[in-house]
């Protein structure tokens, strides 16, 4: 594949630069391009043609990213032409020139299936690379297979691979080192193996440790057994020495307690007697006590008695005849009942009469009340209404003037804002084009209308500005391209082709004249000379004009481009303005009648607004008049009927009765009420308000009037109630007399007697039962005294026959008797027996406790088995042996304490046993450290087995390379050094490996590593040269770019090496790219002009970029 | 059939008083003909009322046994329980493969085994499983470490408080596990013996397990051969630990098919050894093909064994296994990722590329730490980078892990199967080194002649290394062309892009 024609349409400095290489397509095709010329991203655009534009290039600093574009025109070895273009995107990026998408694989296809990186480690090579494969060279030390390996790969540097990765593989393992990280993991891993080993629990020492723990336990057990027994027999033993003193105790306070006289009776019986001694020692000492206080009394007894007696003779003195029928029964006492009653029946008739005299007194002054009330009634005659005063009410309910007045504030409120609104709106809408009474009647437009023409106009309006602006801009372009052309143009017309083709026909012609007129040959000799001069100038102009001539056919494309565009812009222009015009008229018809004259979309929208709050306050003020309008009318409604009826009221008022009093003075005004519509408002007004007034007074006398009325009614009806009242305590008062008329007659008194002078008599005799009763209780009291004491003598006589079983030494004597030593002989055997009881009870209680305490100890045991036990018991034998206990006790304590500890130990071990015992988490320990271990083994098999695959590789390549290329490359190489060494060989290193070596002229050989930097960037060239030949044998070509790969190269070698380049296009299309203008002289000196085709980027002062050469490939 | 331990308590009025005089011992013996009619198939009698005289006291006790034994029977023909099937649960078994690294979630990983043994309990704890099934290797043969049985009995206890029941044999691995030998567990476990078949029968759920363990570790003998004729009226389910026809990654213990099978006439079979879960076969009515089942083992312990791992639960109702289904009860969840890296241009574009596929596997893990072995494949311009240094691109996608649902995930390790971008068949035609290179390369692979000098270097690379390291421990074996295929594979694409690609 070849590259005919390189277009730069759209790349890096350039626009439609195009570099064609078809002129001599076996040439060595040199660009040139001084600094900033462009040759760089000229370089760039051939890998981004082959294999995409990369995505972050640096080259589309004049043209957009997107706009970049690389056209070529591509010839396989058969000669079919491939013509793409190339875009920069991220796919379907392969264009032809008529924009159709051409597959990636029609490319790829030219190319042999390499990608970027392969091409340009294969087909480019500039100094940096070629001084990086001379390096390589060196490092490797001339070893042939590996300088051959190289030179095939476009200088990769294998033995530096192959050291890179025998340098990791040492670093991973040695099979006797310590430090390799595989050496070290191996160790760490031997050592984790023995920790899991050594943390495995084995099944026998768990059952050892099971079984220990038993056996313990089991010991501890019988230990436990024998010091239980141990413990039982001290124990019995300790009992019955602690026993001893209290049987002893006990035995004493037997034979004490036997010693105590007997109770009266036995047992309960005893008890039972001496309780009730002691009782009826008290009783009768308590009942002697009363005896004696009762004969201390008995005379001042008997001397109230006789008081007694003397005061009932003078109570009945003084009550006298009045009393007599009274004091004629037996009992001077009046039961309370009928004394209650009697005193009821005073209280009721007292009652009675301060009531009949109450009522009296209310009954007259209700006389003078009525009179008082009649006589008002007759002055306060009611004045009928009825219509008239529901109508009135009805006016007041309406409350038809405060509306009216309402109303009127309301409307000129509306009025004043009306106007100031109105007043606002004058500076901003032709309000003479507005009837402002019709404004309410008008449809104004719909706020979306005035937005589409709001938005068609600001659309308009935008595209007008952008055409114009466009079409000024392209004025300006047009313009400057005008002076552009003017300057081509400024030394006059420049040369053309056709005036070439003229001039070369006529030279043509002048030549043939030549040959057919010989005799006038010197004539056509100068004009054949004239011609071929013309010719040549023309040639010559054309050659120097060409660059302006270019320039001048692309301004004169823009121009014409421009001026098209311009003509368009105009159309456009002209199209959108009378589009907006009408637009306007459009909105001009409906703002016009609103006086929106001036106004336009925009601005008409808050007019529009304000013009449709006036609206509405027009409607409002209207609504309003036309409420008004409704109350007045309703007014003189209400007026006429209250004038009609205040006529017919006055009509029928002689007939309404008597009692009416004089016709007040404005009843005229109701009188004079309009008859008609033709009254003002005023009027209608005042007469209303003066309806009003009256109504208003005429119903507080109404009011007045029947208060009166029901002040009278109330009073009628309280007297009716008092009369009623009176009659019944009337006949409440002759009941009552009769009824104590009655009771006097039962006492034998006459109703003469008055009630005052009853009750009198009453409380005196009272008194007098009273005093009856106290001399009664008195004597009473005297006979009872002289009773008791002879009670007592018998009961104490009684007392000591039961307690005693003989009658008392002091009542033996009838006659001697005497109460005060019987007694006391009671009492001194009472105080006797309570003591024995005493001694009995406290010596009981001590056997008891004694008991208890035995039964205690006793653990059980009944207590004569006790009392026979420890009269068995030898006391000294027994603290013999509990001391003998006590140190077994002991023993058995340390003992059962040391089968405590090994049980807890062995209990201990055998639960951190059951626990996790740590080799689960040892053996991950160590499965993780196998894995890593595992893991850089492998990675130590592989770099051992890919040095071992490469060694081998080196080797054969070595083998089957070695004779064609190391033949050509002995060849080139002395041309490459100008003859300085005569070729190539092998020799072979203390190793015994092959190694190059470069022959000198007389026999003598020099190593890589002797040679200097120049000679071996020659070596490696002429190696590299060598390897390509033998890849093109029979394979098809690609490209070779080099970039300033001789950079490092004096002229002399440097032409040698553009020589052997030019060769190299007998294979294969070079493209030679450099910076430095000798080339150009070196490479026609090397190659003279048919071996070479020179295209020079010239220089414009565009910025370039400064990216890499082999930038990575489009992803 | 004969069914003991049926709970009723009779009172006998011997003398016709009309209270009770004996109270017959709350136990009887129930005979079920399953051959005859609906109204016969219920006998009782108890002890010392075989015999005795019509209308006695003792004949109306045997008559209400018989109604008692008649209601219970009816109660157990309605019965709905669960059975819960597992297998290799190589407890304490460490996870291998996976390489401690800065990041890696150590401490999730613990004792995963154990774990997964709880959740196996808890299972059985939460559905009420009334018989849990253990089809072998319960411990790995080597291991030696006491307390592993004495956690494994641990657990088992919790089953016997809450009346499960659990019928184990030995696989491979327990027959000659010292564990194994020591351990005592509970009455409620019964291990069926290793030298013949054996039944174990719960009359109380009417199920009968067959089965025989592993004397030695490699059986290569048909067991089912003896395995005893199903239980009239039963479920019959055998218990065996076998690679059935063979598996692969698995040795052939035990070889039977599924023929034989069937041929014993059981309702199910609870299969061990194989650790991925398989139904080998599904019920096909009575008579037919029994359920057969592979549960896989109850935790991953290394990357090849990927997916859910856990038991299966077998739901049973009137006598008939009514469902079967997998639970999956591990802890960690082993998966081997192949990430595409065909569109990543840099080690950058892999690792995010690589996060993407494992956040998707995390999800797929429910929760799960996740061992993740990835597997960077395609062709990319990634993979210069890749290879030359594959430790940065591996610390690269161990760093996006960590980065991952809070650590949840641990790199086992990264694999390259990347290409250089360039067509090899077209790199191979080349006249140069590298056509050389790659050509060589090829006929590696697929030619022995051409690998022969190579393998017997491989040979002598490996003779340098300890055994714990050494090719077969790395999955190399130099009979195996696969394994040495990988590897040849594996260095051509560590040093062609050295070669061809970029510098």
């Amino acid at each position: 594949m070849r590259i005919d024609k390189l277009t730069l349409a759209a790349y890096g400095p350039f626009t439609d630069r195009e570099l064609d290489f078809s002129g001599r397509p076996r040439a060595l095709q040199l660009v040139y391009g001084p600094n900033e010329a462009g040759k760089s991203s000229t370089l760039r655009a051939v890998l981004g043609l082959l294999y995409g534009i990369h995505a972050r290039t640096g080259d589309a600093h004049t043209h957009e990213h997107t706009k970049l574009r690389i056209a070529a025109t591509l010839v396989d070895e058969a000669g079919r032409t491939l013509r793409v273009v190339r875009r920069k995107g991220n796919k379907n990026t392969l264009e032809d020139p008529e924009g159709n998408l051409v597959a990636e694989s029609a490319l790829s296809g030219m190319l042999g299936g390499l990608n970027q990186d392969l091409f340009t480690q294969m087909f480019g090579l500039d100094h940096v690379r070629l001084r990086e494969g001379a390096e390589a060279l060196l490092r490797g030390g001339g070893q042939l297979g590996e300088v051959l390996f190289d030179a095939s790969l476009g200088g990769r540097g294998i033995h530096t691979l192959i050291e890179s990765l025998r340098a990791e593989a040492d670093g991973l393992y040695k099979q006797r080192g310590r430090t390799p990280e595989l050496n070290a993991a191996l160790e760490s891993l031997r050592e984790k193996k023995k920790l899991r080993a050594d943390a495995m629990l084995s099944p026998q020492a768990f059952v050892d440790q099971q079984e220990a723990l038993a056996a313990a336990i089991a010991e501890r057990a019988q230990a436990s057994e024998t010091r239980q027994q141990l413990a039982a027999e001290k124990s019995r033993l300790s009992r019955l020495l602690s026993l001893l003193p209290l049987i002893a105790r006990r035995d004493a306070l037997t034979v004490e307690l036997a010693k105590l006289p007997s109770p009266g009776g036995e047992g309960d019986t005893a008890a039972h007697d001496d309780a009730a001694l002691e009782e009826t020692t008290r009783e009768l000492n308590r009942r002697y006590g009363s005896v004696l206080a009762a004969e201390r009394e008995a005379p001042v007894r008997k001397a109230e008695l006789a008081a007694l007696e003397r005061d009932i003779v003078a109570l009945r003195g003084r009550l006298g005849s009045g009393a007599e029928g009274l004091l004629s029964l037996e009992t001077v006492e009046v039961d309370t009942a009928r004394r209650t009653r009697l005193r009821k029946l005073v209280e009721s008739e007292r009652n009675l009469l301060r009531e009949r005299a109450e009522l009296l007194r209310l009954d007259a002054a209700a006389d003078q009340e009525q009179e008082r009330l009649t006589a008002r009634l007759g002055e306060s005659a009611q004045r009928p209404h009825g219509a008239l005063g529901s109508l009135i009410a009805d006016i007041e309910a309406d409350d038809l003037l405060g509306k009216l007045a309402r109303a009127d504030v309301e409307l000129a409120k509306l009025e004043g804002q009306l106007a100031r609104r109105a007043a606002q709106l004058a500076g901003q809408v032709d309000l003479a084009q507005l009837d402002l009474a019709q404004l309410g009647y008008r449809a104004l437009p719909s706020d979306a209308t005035v937005s589409e023409y709001e938005a068609a106009c600001e659309q308009s309006t935008r595209e007008l500005l952008r055409l114009t602006h466009a079409h000024e801009q392209g004025s300006d372009e047009l313009a400057r391209l005008e002076r552009a052309r003017g300057e081509l143009l400024a030394f006059g017309e420049l040369a053309t082709r056709a005036e070439l083709a003229a001039a070369r026909a006529l030279r043509d012609g002048a030549f043939d004249a030549l040959f057919a007129t010989p005799s006038v040959l010197p004539a056509l000799l100068r004009a054949y000379s004239a011609a071929v001069q013309h010719a040549d100038e023309l040639a010559d102009r054309l050659t120097r004009e060409a660059q302006q001539a270019a320039e001048l056919r692309r301004v004169d494309q823009l121009l014409a481009q421009l001026r098209t565009t311009q003509a368009q812009l105009a159309q456009r222009l002209s199209s959108e303005q009378a589009g907006a015009r009408q637009t306007h008229e459009r909105f001009l018809a409906w703002a016009a009648p609103l006086g929106l004259c001036d106004a336009n979309p925009r601005t008409a929208r808050p007019l529009l607004a304000e013009l449709a709050a006036l609206r509405a306050q027009g409607v409002q003020r209207d609504e309003l008049a036309q409420q008004l309008r409704a109350l007045i009318e309703r007014a003189r409604e209400r007026a006429f009927q209250l004038c009609r009826h205040t006529r017919q009221r006055d009509e029928r008022a002689p007939a309404a009765g008597s009692v009416r009093s004089a016709p007040p003075a404005h009843a005229d005004a109701l009188r004079t009420l309009p008859q008609t519509a033709q009254v003002t408002r005023a009027e209608l007004e005042q007469q209303l308000r003066a309806a009003r007034e009256q109504v208003a007074r005429e119903l507080e006398r109404t009011r007045e009037h029947a208060a009166v009325q029901a002040q009278l009614d109330k009073l009628l009806a309280e007297r009716t109630t008092q009369r009623g009242r009176l009659s019944v305590v009337a006949r409440e008062l002759l009941h009552s007399h009769a009824a104590y008329v009655r009771e006097l007659a039962e006492f034998g008194l006459t109703g003469e007697l008055a009630p005052d002078e009853l009750l009198a008599c009453l409380d005196e005799l009272s008194q007098l039962g009273q005093r009856t009763r106290e001399l009664g209780t008195l004597r009473a009291r005297l006979a009872a005294a002289e009773v008791d004491r002879d009670a007592l003598q018998l009961s104490v006589r009684e007392a000591g026959q039961r307690f005693l079983g003989t009658p008392l030494a002091s009542s033996r004597d009838q006659q001697a008797f005497s109460l005060e030593a019987a007694l006391a002989d009671l009492s001194r055997v009472q105080r006797e027996r309570s003591e024995a009881k005493r001694d009995r009870v406290r010596l009981r209680a001590e056997l008891h406790k004694l008991d208890e305490q035995l039964t205690a100890l006793g653990d059980g045991v009944a207590l004569d088995e006790l009392r026979i036990a420890v009269r068995a018991f030898e006391p000294h034998q027994g603290r013999a042996r509990v001391e003998e206990i006590e140190s077994l006790l002991e023993e058995h304590t340390h003992k059962t304490s040391d089968l405590e500890q090994s049980i807890g130990r062995l209990s201990a071990g055998l639960d951190r046993l059951e626990q996790v015992s740590g080799a689960v988490e040892l053996a991950e320990d160590y499965e993780q450290e196998l894995s890593r271990a595992r893991a850089l083994s492998r990675r130590y098999v592989e770099l051992k087995l890919a040095l071992s695959l490469l060694s081998s590789e080196v080797e054969r390549y070595r083998a089957q390379h070695q004779q064609p290329v190391l033949k050509r490359a002995s060849e080139l190489f002395p041309r490459l050094t100008l003859n300085r060494y005569k070729g190539l060989s092998v020799e072979y290193d203390e190793q015994d490996e092959p190694v190059l070596s470069c022959l000198l002229h007389g026999g003598r050989s020099v190593r890589v590593g002797g040679l200097s930097d120049g000679t071996r960037d020659q070596l490696y060239l002429a190696l590299r040269v060598a390897s390509i030949e033998r890849y093109f044998e029979g394979r098809p070509p690609l490209p070779l770019i080099l970039d300033d790969a001789l950079v490092h190269f004096d002229d002399a070698r440097a032409g040698a090496a553009l020589e052997v380049l030019g060769e190299l296009t007998k294979h294969t299309q070079v493209l030679f790219f450099t910076h430095h203008a000798r080339m150009i002289d070196l490479a026609q000196r090397a190659l003279g002009d048919t071996r070479l085709q020179v295209h020079e980027l010239a220089s414009r002062g565009v910025p370039r970029s400064d990216g890499p050469l082999f930038e990575p490939v489009l992803s | 059939m004969v069914v003991s331990d049926v709970s009723v308590d009779v009172v006998v009025d011997v003398d016709g008083d009309g209270d009770g005089d004996v109270v017959v011992d709350g136990h009887c013996d129930v005979n079920v003909n399953a051959n005859a009619n609906d109204h016969d198939r219920v006998r009782a009698t108890t002890s010392g009322l075989r015999c005795c005289p019509a209308r006695s006291p003792w004949a109306k006790a045997r008559k209400r046994l018989r109604t008692r034994a008649g209601r219970w029977y009816a109660a157990l023909k309605k019965m709905r329980f669960t059975i819960v099937h597992a297998a290799d649960l190589h407890l304490d078994s460490p996870l291998v493969g996976l390489e401690r690294y800065d990041g890696a979630p150590v401490a999730e990983l613990r004792s995963a085994t154990r774990r997964a043994l709880e959740n196996l309990v808890q299972l059985c704890l939460s559905e009420g499983a009334k018989l849990l099934l253990l089809a072998g290797d319960l411990y790995d043969g080597d291991w030696k470490d006491y307390s592993t049985g004495l956690f494994f009995a641990a657990q088992m206890a919790r089953l016997r408080e809450s009346g499960t029941r659990v019928v184990w044999i030995r696989g491979n691995h327990d027959a000659q596990s010292k564990i194994t030998r020591h351990l005592t567990l509970g009455e409620h476990c019964v291990e069926l013996g290793t030298k013949r078949p054996e039944s174990c029968l719960i009359e109380s759920l009417q199920v009968a397990v067959h089965g025989q363990g592993f004397a030695t570790p490699a059986v290569t003998e048909d067991l089912t051969e003896r395995y005893p004729a199903p239980e009239a009226g039963a479920l019959n389910i055998g218990l065996l630990h076998s690679a059935l026809g063979g598996r692969n990654g698995h040795a052939n213990y035990a070889p039977c098919d599924v023929r034989a099978l069937t041929a014993r006439g059981y309702d199910y079979w609870a299969l061990g050894h194989v650790h991925q879960r398989e139904v080998v076969a599904r019920a096909a009515g009575a008579g037919g093909v029994p359920t057969v089942v592979f549960p896989g083992n109850l935790q991953a312990r290394h990357v090849r064994e990927g997916g859910a791992k856990g038991a299966t639960v077998l739901e049973v109702e009137d006598g008939a296994i009514v469902k079967v289904e997998h639970r999956a009860l591990d802890v960690v969840r082993f998966a081997q990722l192949r990430v595409d890296v065909g569109a990543a241009s840099s080690l950058f574009d892999v690792a995010e590329l690589t996060r993407g596929v494992l956040h998707e596997a995390l999800e797929q893990a429910d929760g799960r730490l996740l061992c993740a072995r990835v597997l960077l494949a395609g062709r990319s311009r990634a993979h210069a980078e890749l290879v030359r240094d594959p430790e940065r691109a591996k610390s690269e996608v161990k760093s996006r892990a960590s980065e991952l649902d809070l650590g949840n995930v641990w790199i086992e390790s990264v694999r390259f199967a990347t290409e250089l971008p360039v067509d090899l068949s077209e790199l191979a035609q080349r006249d140069d080194a590298a056509g050389q290179l790659v050509r060589s390369l090829r006929a590696l692979q697929s030619d022995p002649l051409a690998s022969a000098e190579l393998l017997a270097e491989l040979a002598r690379i490996g003779g340098g290394l300890p055994p714990e390291v050494g090719l077969l421990s790395l999955g190399i074996d130099l009979e195996d062309p696969e394994s040495t295929r990988e590897l040849i594979a594996d260095v051509g694409r560590m040093i062609l892009p050295r070669i061809v690609g970029e510098p």
